[in-house]
């Protein structure tokens, strides 16, 4: 398993450090163009440090995507065994997921430390305040649904497709309900109708879907890995 | 270098309807260079990805020194299947770079051979930095050819290393594959379709056809029991008497005739008043997998 988690390194650790490198130009930009102090600013800087959270798991996914694809089969056409490849392959994600979970949880705290201006600007980042897990969580299972996108891309390109179609939706409705729960009163309204306690339990029914989405996603893609043809 | 007996039992392969490789036995005993020569589509490279654990099988089983290399890392680590690299990966470029092939061929070849392998980048001229996708086809070839030598495994199969080379790079790769085994006694394996460049290369050859083995043989060996002969029809006719006619070709009365029989039998022709020539491994493989075309 060292080999091949040395082998998919090689093409990790730059993706990993285009993240952090971006969060840094993201950092410097808020700086240079005084989103800390202004209130009023609402710059491109300012709404790319409130989203952040949003694009990691949005590269996160297009990394997994190509470690199951392109990388996959060159490890599997230099002899690597699919059982080590597989588990390489999970450490990897767990890696970048403990990673970026670290830089989520700096940049929640960066505008406190550093002193911001109007913190309620970063409400999208501060939202995992007592649900720690949210985030690892969603980024191991985006991570499982790239990567299974991948596969399904090469075996069945339609429904690959169709899997990536899916997940760009899911990303995209759970940032619009994110967004509108912290900006809106739209949480509160929805607490107060007779269906009050399906929302209440909406944190919990969360993490059950993505658990069992990652469980039955890694399951699909160890079967996947067994059986693949190296071109 | 010690390499084990590599033995496929039994091999059956199917793609939807079509049988690719059927109930096939083969064994590859180590220290020798094999030729594996077929017409497209007769499942070479099916085979080769089959023996290296790189595709699945159907049926049969395919072992190293008697254990399966299905997810054997110690089979695996002598095993380097070098395939012709593709420019397209999955429907897009392959964006891959030459040094990411060079590093990960270093991380997974027990015996890789770094010194050699920078020694063949350097006469092949090729940049490190450059992607797949951005190479000729000659180049790839290179880079194919670079990696199945510097892997030194005991084991070394190739699929298609000439394709795109020009003729004065096909004879340095012989050459270069000659000292190698020289050097080093390994196994190698190679896929071609330019033959007869090939054949003096090869201490054995494999001819597949339609997801069989025709031949399996010493190369000399096979070549010695194939002729021409040609002359008056009747009188070819009679020559071939106990040969086994493979193609006959007729102009007139004039015949000529693909023939195969033993060294006796041969050499009984050879009494009639009929031309006798040899054939060379090219055409060896025409008459029994030409199955008519264009003879």
């Amino acid at each position: 398993m060292v080999r091949s988690f040395r082998f998919l390194f090689q093409f990790t650790w730059p993706n990993l450090s285009a993240i952090l490198g971006f969060a840094v130009i993201v950092i410097a930009g808020c700086y240079a163009t005084g989103v800390p102090g202004d209130t009023g600013i609402g710059n491109l800087f300012e709404t790319y440090y409130a989203m952040f959270p949003i694009m990691i798991l949005f590269m996160l996914y297009i990394y997994a995507f190509a470690l199951c694809t392109s990388n996959l089969n060159l490890g599997l056409s230099f002899g690597a065994r699919r059982r080590d490849f597989f588990w390489a392959l999970q450490s990897i994600m767990v890696s970048s997921a403990l990673l970026c979970w670290a830089l989520q949880l700096f940049l929640a705290a960066f505008p406190g430390l550093a002193g911001w201006a109007s913190r309620e600007r970063w409400m999208l980042l501060e939202m995992f305040d007592g649900r720690p897990w949210i985030f690892p969580l969603t980024s191991a299972a985006f991570m499982v649904l790239g990567c299974l996108s991948g596969l399904l891309m090469i075996k069945r390109r339609g429904l690959g497709i169709f899997l990536i179609a899916v997940s760009i939706f899911v990303l995209m409705a759970a940032t619009a309900i994110l967004i509108l729960s912290s900006e809106t009163d739209l949480m509160e309204f929805l607490l107060d109708t007779e269906w009050g306690w399906l929302w209440a339990s909406l944190p919990q029914a969360t993490a059950a879907v993505l658990a069992v989405s990652a469980v039955g996603g890694e399951l699909l893609i160890w079967r996947v890995v067994q059986r693949f043809v190296v071109r | 270098m010690n390499a084990g007996i590599l033995k496929a039992e039994g091999l059956c392969k199917s793609y939807k309807d079509k049988e690719v490789l059927h109930d096939l036995d083969l064994t590859i005993e180590p220290g020798k260079i094999y030729g594996l020569i077929g017409r497209n589509g007769a499942g070479k490279t099916t085979l080769l990805g089959i023996l290296t654990a790189q595709n699945t099988k159907d049926s049969g089983s395919v072992t190293y020194d008697g254990q399966p290399v299905w997810e054997n890392q110690k089979a695996l680590d002598d095993i380097c299947f070098s395939r012709e690299l593709q420019p397209t990966l999955f429907s897009g470029p392959n964006n891959l770079k030459v040094k990411h092939y060079l590093r990960s061929a270093a991380i997974y070849y027990p015996n890789w051979d770094l010194d050699y392998a920078l020694r063949l980048l350097d006469e092949f001229q090729l940049s490190t930095k450059k992607k797949i996708s951005q190479l000729s086809k000659g180049q790839m070839s290179m880079v194919t050819i670079l990696i199945a030598l510097a892997s030194r495994a005991p084991i070394t199969i190739l699929d298609e290393p000439a394709a795109g080379l020009d003729v004065v790079m096909r004879e340095r790769f012989y050459q270069l594959l000659l000292e190698d085994f020289a050097q080093t006694d390994r196994t190698f394996i190679v896929s071609t379709h330019i033959i007869e460049e090939a054949a003096s290369v090869f201490e054995r050859v494999i001819i597949l056809d339609q997801g069989r083995i025709v031949e399996n043989a010493p190369t000399e060996e096979l070549i010695g029991q194939f002729r021409y002969i040609s002359g008056r029809e009747d009188v070819v006719d009679q020559a071939c008497t106990g040969l086994q006619v493979l193609s006959a070709h007729q102009m007139g009365r004039h015949k000529t005739v693909a023939v195969r029989g033993d060294v006796v039998k041969l050499e009984a022709a050879q009494e009639a008043d009929v031309d006798i020539s040899p054939m060379n491994l090219q055409n060896v493989f025409v008459s029994l997998c030409g199955h008519g075309d264009a003879q």
